[in-house]
């Protein structure tokens, strides 16, 4: 049975060759700052021009731009219709469709939100693109966070197409008792129904096993963990995460003041 | 209804080829294995019957309708197909439901639904539990009711992917005894599995698939008869055949009551 | 002894009936041990109570006592024992740490849990992989491998901690024939070089011609315990609702049309069936001989 390829894109680019923790605190940073609300669209912009200016050359430019197309071209739509006809602050009229009529302010607000969406999503792409789980997951543990918790944050990005898989098998299985799953979007939103109990059940079975699996290979065990591959790290590196933070931390301070006392 | 898959070529995204020119006819009432190692394309094929792929070059016939001309819901009228695993099938919270679930897409009246569910309760036996939620029942019980629920679809054709797998004896024994019992109604049954004892006691006919093309498809007598291609294949014949091969009997034995009457007869 | 366990009773928490009652068996270092039994005996319970994983993680009550490498399963965290017994389960793909991008790190995965130290990882790695045959797909991903070849490697992955015990419960259940024959000599090659392994197991075949001793469990409880050819002939697997082998059925159903011989004990491979076939036959079709004839 076909299982789509993981998140995480095996290379050799720069970025990969980074360490975790530096790729985890800029995606980080990136999401404070453009969500502190400074300049409004402005940092989402700035941040997300300079992620994809380190993606471009990285050579991952495009995947990223696709990925972050199909995540979120349906919800760009429905967050225009949304606050283009309903926004409270909607006064400018652009476009009159009969009893509904589309407002600018609307737009720019839904507009704000997408940008800073996507900006987002592109800082956590290159983090999860570029950084192989176990590596992240050693790299946590590296500074201190218990196995558990750091396998926890690791894992899901090579389960997720395993549960895709799963999905698509749970979809035929009723499609073989004669659910109809194309046609009217009514249709296709009621054949959602019946997939949500086999995947939780099937999933949480498999969680179950892979549990036992893991006590199995020592997870518990209470000596330290050592690691195959070593993780590469420099002072530019770690003087870059510090930096990183402290700007991080800086404009956000700076945007709640501003918000604050100009009563935005 | 006649099944008719005329050479059909298919290969999964990301590029594996995974049939390659398959042509294959089942009359109505037949009785069908699907053997070959996990790869050679069985279960692929079997998706094909109806319809939950389609092929991308040639073309498979359920009676008069072309399942690339026809959904899959449309194409469940037909052909019935249980998968492998009950667990990811299961979501209604009783037996009942659960089984009613098929019937009801399909269209058929209240009445006519709860007679298909009652029949297919009963000839699965599951008719004092269908008020029971299908997650308390054990493994062996799940599968019965996934069972049930092609069943009460009352379609010509069924597709069976694996349902000799975890079963113990016992149930290994009830499930020969419901194909008996379909095979009697008419149905034509196509079975996946790699539990050969089991097919050799309730199939007529074996298929080999080998790398997405057919190796060989034959009568069981005349299947078994090829033992280099089957140990190539990868495959073991039924202990009972085995035996027989092994006492040079001129016809192979494919359950233990043949090989008891070859027996007597060749003293 | 390497296992010992002694009126083992256990049960699930939320729930009333036992799924183990009362087991008590010892198995000796070296040996090979099949589990058998209809779905729901307690077969996986079983395996899960001599990993040390019963009742750790799963709680409920149990009385009696599990040793297994001198160490009492109740008195020792899961973590204790992951280096000295195995665990083995039916499905490949969850057993995989869900972290591993290749064949060679899954299998580093256990050696990184234990803390071996890295420079002795590639020698274990190199040496597991060997004994499962996967030595040249050790690049590839775990995912990309076929079912056979993933139920290897996750063997594999549990070998590289050098455990003196395995368990397995039904690691053939989701293979095709070839596949299960792969771990089934992996397994026999284990026991000749000495490790002791307990297998919950259908294939009742393989057990008859490769293990030293069968157990048969039924609704938790032990009903026999010995040879495998006594075991996979005696007349309770028919109730129990495990079966017997073919050979076995048209050997005992012969019996009364004079097809096997009477004296002979039933067979469970196809070397005995076919010997004592071949022995009746040869009975039925020896002349008559008269002593009192006077020539």
């Amino acid at each position: 049975m076909y299982i789509p390829h993981s998140l995480y894109q095996p290379g050799d680019s720069w970025l990969h060759h980074l360490h975790p923790l530096t790729k985890l605190v800029f995606s980080l940073a990136a999401i404070v700052i453009i969500f502190s609300g400074l300049g409004g669209w402005l940092s989402a912009i700035i941040v997300g021009l300079l992620t994809m200016l380190l993606l471009w050359l990285a050579g991952l430019a495009g995947q990223v731009v696709r990925s972050i197309f199909q995540l979120l071209a349906l919800l760009t739509v429905v967050l225009f219709l949304v606050h283009g006809l309903f926004n409270p602050n909607n006064q400018t009229i652009l476009l009159e469709l009969g009893p509904f009529a589309i407002g600018k302010e609307g737009l720019v607000f839904a507009s704000t939100i997408v940008l800073r969406l996507a900006a987002s999503l592109a800082a956590s792409l290159l983090l999860v693109f570029t950084t192989h789980p176990a590596q992240l997951v050693q790299a946590l543990t590296e500074v201190g966070l218990p196995h558990r918790l750091a396998y926890l944050l690791g894992s899901p990005l090579l389960l997720l197409p395993q549960i895709a898989g799963r999905v698509q098998i749970i979809q035929a299985a009723q499609q073989a008792r004669g659910l109809e799953t194309q046609g009217k979007l009514l249709q296709r939103v009621r054949a959602l129904f019946p997939l949500v109990a086999p995947l939780v059940f099937s999933s949480l079975v498999d969680v179950e096993e892979r549990s036992l699996a893991l006590e199995v290979r020592g997870f518990s065990a209470p000596n330290p963990k050592t690691s195959l591959n070593e993780l590469v790290d420099t002072p530019t590196q770690r003087i870059a995460r510090w930096a990183m933070m402290l700007l991080a931390g800086l404009l956000l301070a700076v945007g709640i003041w501003w918000r604050a006392y100009s009563g935005y | 209804m006649l099944i008719r898959v005329d050479d059909i070529h298919f290969a999964y995204p990301g590029g594996v080829k995974a049939l390659d020119g398959i042509s294959v006819t089942i009359q109505p009432g037949e009785k069908v294995a699907l053997v070959g190692e996990n790869g050679s394309g069985k279960t692929t094929l079997a998706r094909h019957l109806n319809g939950l792929l389609r092929p991308q070059a040639g073309s498979v016939w359920i009676g008069e309708w072309q399942t690339t001309q026809n959904t899959t819901a449309k194409l469940a009228r037909r052909v019935a197909y249980v998968f492998q695993n009950p667990d990811e099938q299961l979501f209604r919270q009783r037996v009942w439901d659960e089984v009613a679930f098929g019937p009801q897409n399909l269209g058929y009246s209240p009445e006519q639904v709860r007679i298909m569910v009652e029949n297919a309760l009963d000839l699965m036996g599951l008719s004092g539990l269908s008020h029971l939620n299908p997650r308390d029942l054990g493994y062996s019980g799940r599968k019965r009711v996934a069972l049930a629920s092609a069943l009460a679809m009352q379609t010509p054709v069924l597709v069976f992917d694996e349902p000799t797998a975890g079963l113990d004896a016992k149930e290994l024994e009830y499930l020969g005894l419901v194909i008996i019992s379909l095979h009697q109604q008419g149905k034509t049954i196509v079975i996946i599995s790699h539990d050969m004892d089991f097919l050799a006691e309730s199939m007529d006919r074996f298929i080999l698939l080998n790398n997405g093309i057919v190796s060989l498809d034959a009568p069981a007598q005349q299947f078994f008869k090829q033992k280099i291609l089957l140990e190539t294949s990868g495959l073991v014949a039924p202990q009972i055949t085995r035996l027989s091969q092994s006492l040079r009997h001129s016809d192979l034995a494919m359950s233990v009551d043949q090989f008891l009457m070859i027996r007597r007869r060749e003293r | 002894m390497v296992i010992d366990v002694n009126g083992l009773t256990y049960t699930y928490p939320s729930t009333t009936n036992p799924a183990l009652k009362s087991i008590t068996f010892q198995v000796q270092s070296g040996q090979l041990v099949a589990v058998i039994g209809p779905n729901g005996a307690g077969k996986s319970t079983l395996c899960l109570a001599l990993a040390g994983l019963i009742p750790a993680l799963f709680h409920g009550q149990m009385q009696g006592t599990v040793m297994v490498c001198d160490m009492d399963t109740q008195q020792h965290a899961p973590g204790q024992f992951a280096g000295q017994v195995g665990l083995v389960l039916q499905n490949p793909i969850n057993q995989f740490s869900g972290m591993c991008y290749t064949v060679y790190e899954e299998v580093a995965f256990g050696l990184e849990n234990l803390g071996v130290l890295r420079e002795l990882m590639p020698k274990r790695i190199d040496q597991a992989l060997q004994q499962v045959g996967l030595a040249e797909l050790s690049g590839r991903s775990p995912y990309t491998l076929s079912s056979g070849q993933q139920q290897r490697l996750a063997l594999a992955s549990i070998l590289s901690l050098e455990p003196s015990v395995l368990l397995l419960d039904e690691p053939t259940a989701m293979l095709d024939p070839q596949g299960s024959q792969d771990v089934f000599e992996i397994i026999q090659r284990l026991v000749r070089a000495g490790t002791t392994v307990v297998i919950a197991e259908h294939h009742l075949e393989w057990i008859a011609q490769y293990a030293d001793r069968a157990i048969a469990l039924v609704d938790g409880e032990m009903i026999l315990d010995g040879a495998p050819r006594d075991v996979l002939s005696s007349p309770v697997l028919l109730q129990a609702g495990i079966g017997w082998l073919r050979y076995t059925q048209a050997a005992k159903r012969g019996q009364a049309y004079g097809l096997w011989p009477t004296n002979y004990p039933l067979p469970v491979t196809l070397e005995q069936a076919v010997t004592g076939f071949q022995q009746a036959g040869l009975i039925s079709s020896e002349p008559e001989t008269n002593d009192a004839d006077p020539s």
